[in-house]
């Protein structure tokens, strides 16, 4: 069984940051698994929903996992159509 | 906007930009409508303006910037639509909540807060300038020609958004366009995942959601299409009423790795390129002009490629050659220093531009007739100089509304026309820029300023001045004339900060009046602060610059000329005139100094109206100059304004010909009447006297 890397969220996911974290992800997936802890993020715009939306749907098959989503960001997710609610928590 | 930002902020500070130039628009646009038939391109340019803003903020997440501007939105939509009239009410109102919106805006900008009672305030009272949904408003019939009578009934919209594979990174976030959707009415939203790659393929700053929206609005589909305005070209956008039969119109697509490599495109309908601006800390420059600085580039590297080849075997054949390759190189330089500078020029309507509006705001609060006329707006000059001339000009506006014009019942007794004139003009001048403050009011009281200045111990008695140095007592510190004082000007207090402004920035500022024709206030700046054309000049041992623009004239000097006052400061007899001399060896303990003027040069120099002699040794060329700070560098000189390097290498100081004029003051104070060869005793600089 591989180590499982602990990943922080930064308390940002807008457009600026979606690449430098993307990356940060690429390179601890490269390691193994990754559980990337969401409990400091507090703002997304529609790259960061994306992003996560992309890490929920495939990332569980690419050996990355989402812990700890913050109510504002489910909630966010859940008005902006993203029926991943169940998922997320 | 420094390259190390990141693309968030670089944006953000676009944003800004734009939003000072929309608020700028919209006051503009307003001030123009006030007591005017509006036109409806005058009326869609300010709700254009409003609209951008709006969009923007909610680009960036300012939230209460875009709740404030809906509702300017709002009511600016009814006039366009016709279902509201612009009455003087609705356009004070407006001009309220632009000035409130800038608070808003400027917050945004600085990370601080608004008072929320404050913001609230204001937005009531522009609601109730709001017509009721589905009223007949008040406009004329025949603008609601065409309008349905059920146009205002709920109604349900399906939206299909489908963003451009580039829209995220162009600064466009899709939630918070579906946030300004969702402030129209109730909607439901689902996300289509189906353009998402597989997780190798996936580039997190493409876009690759989509959504499908049903909206419930009473908002018709122009308004629901205009929350898509600022990305329209970069989305597939579907619009229909859910019962409806007609076919839905389609925005144009935009799609493909093209559409994704695009960068920020120019918003329809958004402000002009032009801007109201208090706060220059970026420039946005025009394409030409960066043309024209990389054309000037691509010579300079031809001319040094040439050069390399001349350089290389080199010989006495290859002179000729190589004196045209250097002053080509020469030319080259100066045409790159001029595209450089060109840069950093703005025009003046970024000062003028704050300018209607507070005359109108003015005029009105002191009860008088004004009108603002404005000259040479596109007159540029540099960003420095602009910054550092704005609060003068503030102030010299605001004495001509409040000192200058004329109430309009005296006006009209005068024969004069009730409505006043204030005129703001620029133009340029050889290095120099011009701008004028004219107006057409009272003009000043010579006989209570020179009473006052006698009052003050600014003037001895029998003093025998002309009007316009008599006039020029109003820039001494503490001499105001008005009659009674207001909260606008009066206190003796500004005028005499304005001219040490002008000085600072290395110009003058002069008044001419004639009573009851008017009064005009002209300052004269430096294009540049960053280089001057200077006169070299030698002194002793050293190399002196004075400013070419302060140079009146050079002479050789005639020892039988000069006369000395009271053993101590020398004039000039020049043409029947006299002019205060000041020996440059003196001043600055060169050697030499104790030499007589036999053999040397006058050069007489103005500054702040005033002249001055300065006697060297001899006359060098012309040349530009950059400035460097003394300040800076080294610490504060009287008499010099900074400092250069010359071609040999070598430091020299630039002088600083108002300081030298105060300096021969200080010297010559003993001095203040000099006979003249009429009979006529004539007074020396003002300020002199007030040294003795």
């Amino acid at each position: 069984m591989t180590d499982v890397a602990q990943t922080l969220c930064p308390t940002s996911l807008l457009i600026a940051d979606v690449a430098a974290f993307w990356g940060q992800l690429q390179t601890a997936r490269a390691a193994g698994s990754v559980a990337v802890d969401l409990a400091g993020l507090q703002r997304v715009d529609g790259a960061g929903l994306q992003l996560l939306t992309v890490l929920v749907q495939q990332g569980e098959a690419q050996g990355v996992r989402l812990k700890n989503p913050p109510a504002p960001i489910r909630e966010t997710a859940r008005w902006a159509g993203v029926d991943l609610v169940a998922t997320l928590s | 906007m420094s390259g190390h930002q990141p693309l968030i902020e670089q944006l953000k500070v676009v944003f800004f930009e734009e939003a000072d130039e929309g608020l700028g628009i919209m006051e503009a646009g307003l001030l123009e409508l006030d007591g005017n038939e509006p036109s409806q391109e005058e009326i869609n340019s300010i709700f254009r303006a409003a609209h951008s803003i709006k969009g923007g903020a909610g680009t960036f997440g300012f939230a209460r910037i875009t709740s404030f501007t809906h509702g300017m939105e709002t009511l600016l939509d009814q006039v366009r639509a016709g279902k509201a009239q612009l009455t003087a009410p609705r356009i004070k109102a407006l001009l309220q909540a632009v000035d409130h919106l800038r608070i808003l805006v400027d917050a945004a900008r600085h990370g601080t807060t608004v008072d929320e009672a404050g913001t609230q305030a204001v937005q009531e009272a522009l609601a109730r300038h709001i017509e009721p949904e589905g009223s007949g408003g008040s406009a004329p019939a025949h603008h609601q020609e065409g309008a349905s009578p059920t146009a205002a009934a709920p109604q349900e919209w399906s939206i299909t958004f489908e963003p451009g594979p580039g829209m995220m990174r162009t600064g466009n976030d899709p939630l918070l366009i579906l946030r300004e959707l969702g402030l129209l009415g109730p909607m439901k939203v689902e996300a289509d995942l189906g353009r998402l790659p597989p997780f190798g393929a996936f580039d997190p700053e493409l876009a690759y959601l989509a959504w499908q929206i049903t909206l419930t609005t009473a908002a018709d589909e122009k308004a629901i299409r205009d929350v898509f305005a600022w990305v329209e070209d970069d989305c597939r956008l579907v619009v229909q009423k859910v019962q409806a039969t007609i076919a839905p119109e389609v925005s144009p697509v935009a799609s493909g790795p093209a559409a994704a490599a695009s960068g920020p495109r120019p918003v329809e309908g958004g402000p002009e390129p032009e801007r109201r601006k208090s706060d220059l800390g970026s420039i946005r420059v025009s394409i030409d002009k960066v043309d024209a600085l990389v054309n000037m580039v691509g010579e300079l590297v031809i001319t040094q490629s040439m050069l390399g080849q001349i350089e290389k075997n080199f010989d006495l054949s290859k002179l000729a050659r190589l004196r045209d390759g250097l002053t080509q190189l020469e030319r080259n330089t100066r045409e790159l220093q001029e595209s450089v500078m060109r840069i950093r020029m703005l025009p003046i309507r970024f000062i003028f531009s704050r300018f209607p509006r507070m005359v109108h705001d003015l005029s009105e609060q002191l009860g008088k007739e004004v009108e603002l006329q404005m000259l040479g707006e596109g007159t540029e000059l540099d960003k420095t100089v602009l910054e550092k001339l704005g609060d003068p000009l503030v102030h010299l506006v605001r004495n001509s509304v409040d000192h200058g014009i004329e109430p309009p019942e005296q006006r009209l007794a005068q024969g004069k026309p009730a409505l006043g004139t204030i005129t703001l003009e620029a133009l340029h001048q050889g290095s120099s820029i011009v701008i004028r403050i004219r107006d057409d009011g009272g003009g000043l009281r010579t006989e209570r300023i020179l009473a006052k200045a006698k009052a003050a111990g600014l003037v001895k008695d029998d003093a025998e001045l002309t009007q316009d140095e008599i006039h020029d007592f109003i820039f001494s510190p503490g001499l105001s004339t008005a009659e009674k004082l207001s909260d606008v000007s009066g206190r003796g207090v500004g005028l005499d900060v304005v001219r040490k402004n002008i000085l600072e920035l290395g110009g003058s500022v002069n008044v001419t009046s004639e009573q009851g024709r008017g009064t005009t206030f002209t300052i004269r700046l430096p294009l540049t602060l960053a280089i001057l054309d200077g006169q070299l000049i030698r002194a002793g041992d050293q190399v002196y610059i004075v400013p070419l623009v302060s140079i009146v004239e050079s002479l050789a000097m005639r020892p039988e000329l000069v006369n000395r006052i009271a053993g101590r400061a020398e004039m000039y007899r020049l043409r029947g005139e006299y002019l205060p001399i000041l020996r440059l060896h003196d001043t600055f303990g060169l050697r030499g100094g104790e030499s007589e003027h036999a053999g040397r040069l006058l050069v007489v120099v103005e500054g702040n109206g005033q002249r001055l002699g300065v006697t060297v040794d001899d006359l060098l060329e012309q040349q530009q100059v950059v400035i460097k700070s003394l300040d800076t560098n080294y610490r504060r000189v009287e008499g010099v304004s900074g400092a250069t390097i010359l071609g040999d290498g070598t430091v020299a100081l630039i002088l600083d010909v108002a300081g030298l004029i105060s300096l021969a003051k200080g010297k010559g104070s003993k001095c203040s009447t000099i006979p003249l060869p009429n009979g006529r005793v004539s007074a020396p600089p003002v300020s002199a006297v007030g040294n003795t």
